[in-house]
């Protein structure tokens, strides 16, 4: 997106790239990302409503990449509005609860929700809370068999105990830069990911289709 | 201000709770009863006669308990006396001195136990919570005119909210904004009105652990210095008030957020003792200034957060242009200010009750009422307006969207920012249909200027069909009763017609 640019400074970063970070409501998005970007973790969290993003720049092989990443409300009914930020991302990160099933039933509606406002993007499936044995209902094997079935990475991390975070987006930033580069060698021009259309910004005629695919 | 009661009534978390001791007979009892909202809970030793609560502004409840030889007991508000005198009669400075009969509840041996921790745990959260409300310097003129405009006059109310400093303290709120709301005196000291669902069937498991979990994560806009059991209690109060609501209002659907709006108005009921008077205003409140954020979707929710660029548009064109032409930053960034009267977003809880005190208080000046913390979100926007223009060089949505999120952080006082609203409102008082249609049309505005970048999507999906698909979708999917219909009465008109032409032939 900002190959050669540096916001006004000179050269403060090689690549700028956009990860989101999606999932159920109260599965750790926020935590995992402010574990990211601040290296804190708080009892004290608060619900997001609409959306935030932090800023961290990470070097990967030798090169400053800056990324932008934004959390989004968990609850559905947000998705109208948050939607429109899904545009122009490089990255998504789908996080579920190791400790609710639920939680891991619903990456496919979300993985569902990227494939419809995204194009080409690269993905990572990640189990957060995962610091107690004891309270773990989603076991590693199943998700890892639907991980492989969907073709994306699994990472088990605790934003908490600070496990497996710091890989994780080390990992998500590699493909992205990967893909970034696969595409700059045949065609230098497409190596911006975009997006179709934004469903809510069409009247009501997107969600209603949307309901009858799910 | 401060109520300074001694250990005398305190509502239990029973209240609002769906414990388990609840099941059965006894559940059937309190419900049946209308103690829901006024049952009380008295600590073992109390003595037996009335029991003085010295509050100042005299609205704290006081029970009597006649027998002192039942340890814990849940009182009942009775159907004749009590709730007016309770809380109308000496609304002079002063002690309240009530008596209440009381139902003795058959299991109240199983909840003594709770008790008293419980009166322990209630004494100090009203007090703390009175405290986070107080003005810091009292202006007994003004309350006391606050006081007398809430059995006279609405208007002065209202005018009264809006004035610096608002509505002062909570033990005043408690009584003004749901008058402000609209909900009438009489509604609010009838006690039918007190019953508070105990149960909530209606409303579904997913939507329970949803609002378990934004309620687990309220803990930064408690008063400070509260323990871990405090916590718990006004926590719990929370929970089964917002389920209480959603129980009585199934075509209202919940969102995050509205649980903040909730627990501002729980604090202010809840440091008054009076939480019924939160459940009877939210109730108000879904129907009216919350109603469309509580829609099915957030659809009317996008377009009336759009409102602030129609604003934007009309007060300050290079403004308008900087964000949403050159940055296309979405209007999601107000979407927390709008929905929970910036109660997410601002860090005092004293600023989050003034502010509900303005946005009560100027109910009347916009039609529909809604739009006015949008109005305010603007007003935000404006007054930082130079700032945006000059610092913002990145136009690009992240700078522009962090830039914009934080403004409500920078404000030292709220005052200067109120005032600027209200020219703002009343300028534009009359005109909120125009905006309307304008917001619509900025936000399909935005939708194309972020569908122009990849050019070979400019067409939107839906379009994958040819003419043939569509008529066939409009005539077998959509219209295919019609469709069928028509195919029968065809069918008929043609049997009828050659039949009949047949059996003509035959009889000559």
């Amino acid at each position: 997106m900002a190959n050669q640019r540096g916001g006004g400074q000179s050269k403060e970063y090689d690549h700028l790239f956009k990860l989101l970070i999606i999932g159920d409501s109260g599965v750790g998005k926020s935590a995992l990302l402010l574990r990211f970007a601040d290296n804190v973790f708080s009892t004290n969290y608060i619900t997001t409503i609409g959306v935030d993003f932090k800023i961290r720049t990470l070097v990967v092989d030798g090169e400053k990449v800056k990324l932008q990443i934004w959390d989004t409300a968990g609850q559905e009914r947000f998705r109208t509005i948050t939607s429109t930020y899904y545009r122009g991302t490089h990255g998504v990160i789908i996080v579920y609860d190791v400790t609710n099933g639920e939680s891991f039933a619903n990456v496919k509606r979300w993985l569902h929700e990227i494939e419809q406002n995204c194009d080409v993007v690269n993905k990572v499936l990640v189990g957060n809370k995962n610091d107690d044995p004891s309270r773990k209902v989603v076991l590693t094997t199943d998700a890892q068999r639907y991980a492989d079935q969907m073709q994306i990475k699994l990472y088990e991390t605790s934003a908490k105990d600070n496990i497996n975070v710091e890989e994780m987006f080390m990992s998500i930033t590699e493909s992205v830069l990967h893909t970034k580069k696969q595409q700059q060698r045949p065609d230098s021009s497409s190596n911006i990911v975009q997006l179709p259309s934004h469903p809510g910004y069409k009247g009501t005629r997107n969600p209603k289709s949307k309901n009858k695919c799910c | 201000m401060s109520l300074t009661s001694g250990k005398s009534v305190y509502l239990t978390a029973n209240e609002f709770s769906t414990d388990d001791e609840f099941d059965g007979d006894s559940a059937k009892d309190s419900l049946d009863s209308g103690n829901t909202s006024a049952e009380a809970s008295l600590k073992d030793e109390v003595v037996d006669s009335v029991v003085v609560t010295p509050t100042e502004a005299g609205f704290a409840k006081a029970l009597q308990t006649q027998n002192h030889q039942t340890r814990a007991k849940e009182l009942g508000y009775p159907e004749g006396d009590t709730a007016s005198s309770t809380l109308e009669d000496d609304s002079s400075v002063g002690s309240v001195m009530s008596s209440k009969e009381y139902n003795e509840n058959e299991d109240s041996s199983d909840e003594e136990d709770n008790v008293s921790e419980e009166v322990e745990i209630q004494e100090d959260v009203l007090k703390l919570c009175n405290e986070i409300a107080e003005a810091q310097q009292p202006d007994f003129q003004k309350q006391d005119e606050i006081e007398r405009a809430c059995f006279e006059n609405l208007i002065h109310l209202r005018t009264l909210a809006i004035s610096e400093g608002g509505l002062l303290a909570n033990t005043l709120r408690k009584r003004a904004w749901p008058l402000l709301l609209g909900i009438s005196p009489l509604d609010l000291d009838d006690q039918q009105n007190y019953r508070v669902p105990k149960y909530f069937p209606r409303v579904t498991t997913k939507i329970q652990e949803l609002v378990q979990l934004d309620v687990n994560r309220v803990l930064k806009r408690f008063p400070p210095n509260l323990s871990e059991t405090q916590q718990d209690h006004i926590q719990s109060y929370l929970n089964n008030l917002i389920l209480a609501v959603l129980q009585s209002n199934p075509q209202a659907h919940y969102y995050q957020g509205f649980h903040d709006i909730c627990l501002t108005f729980l604090l202010v009921c809840l440091a008054q003792n009076v939480p019924y008077i939160a459940y009877m205003s939210l109730n108000k409140m879904v129907e009216t200034t919350l109603a469309p954020f509580m829609e099915k979707t957030m659809e009317a929710t996008n377009e009336i957060i759009h409102v602030v660029f129609a604003i934007l548009e009309k007060e300050d064109k290079a403004l308008y242009n900087k964000i949403v032409v050159e940055s296309k930053c979405p209007a999601a960034f107000c979407l927390p200010w709008v929905i929970t009267w910036f109660s997410h977003t601002l860090p005092n809880d004293t600023d989050i009750f003034r502010l509900s005190d303005f946005i009560l208080g100027c109910g009347d000046q916009l039609n529909p009422s809604y739009l006015i913390p949008v109005f305010l979100s603007a007003a935000l926007v404006l007054r930082n307006s130079d700032e945006i223009k000059e610092n913002v060089t990145d136009t690009d949505i992240a700078t522009m969207h962090h830039t914009l999120a934080q403004l409500p952080l920078h404000e030292t006082s709220l005052e200067p920012w109120l005032k600027d609203s209200l020219k703002l409102i009343k300028k534009y008082a009359g005109k909120e249909k125009q905006l309307m249609a304008r917001a619509i049309k900025i936000k399909d505005y935005m939708n194309e200027l972020w569908n122009e970048e990849p050019v070979r999507r400019r067409r939107p999906v839906n379009r994958n069909g040819s003419v043939i698909a569509t008529v066939g979708r409009f005539v077998f999917i959509r219209h295919r009763w019609l469709t069928l219909a028509i195919v029968v009465l065809g069918a008929a008109f043609f049997a009828q017609r050659y039949g009949g032409v047949e059996f003509e032939e035959s009889t000559e």
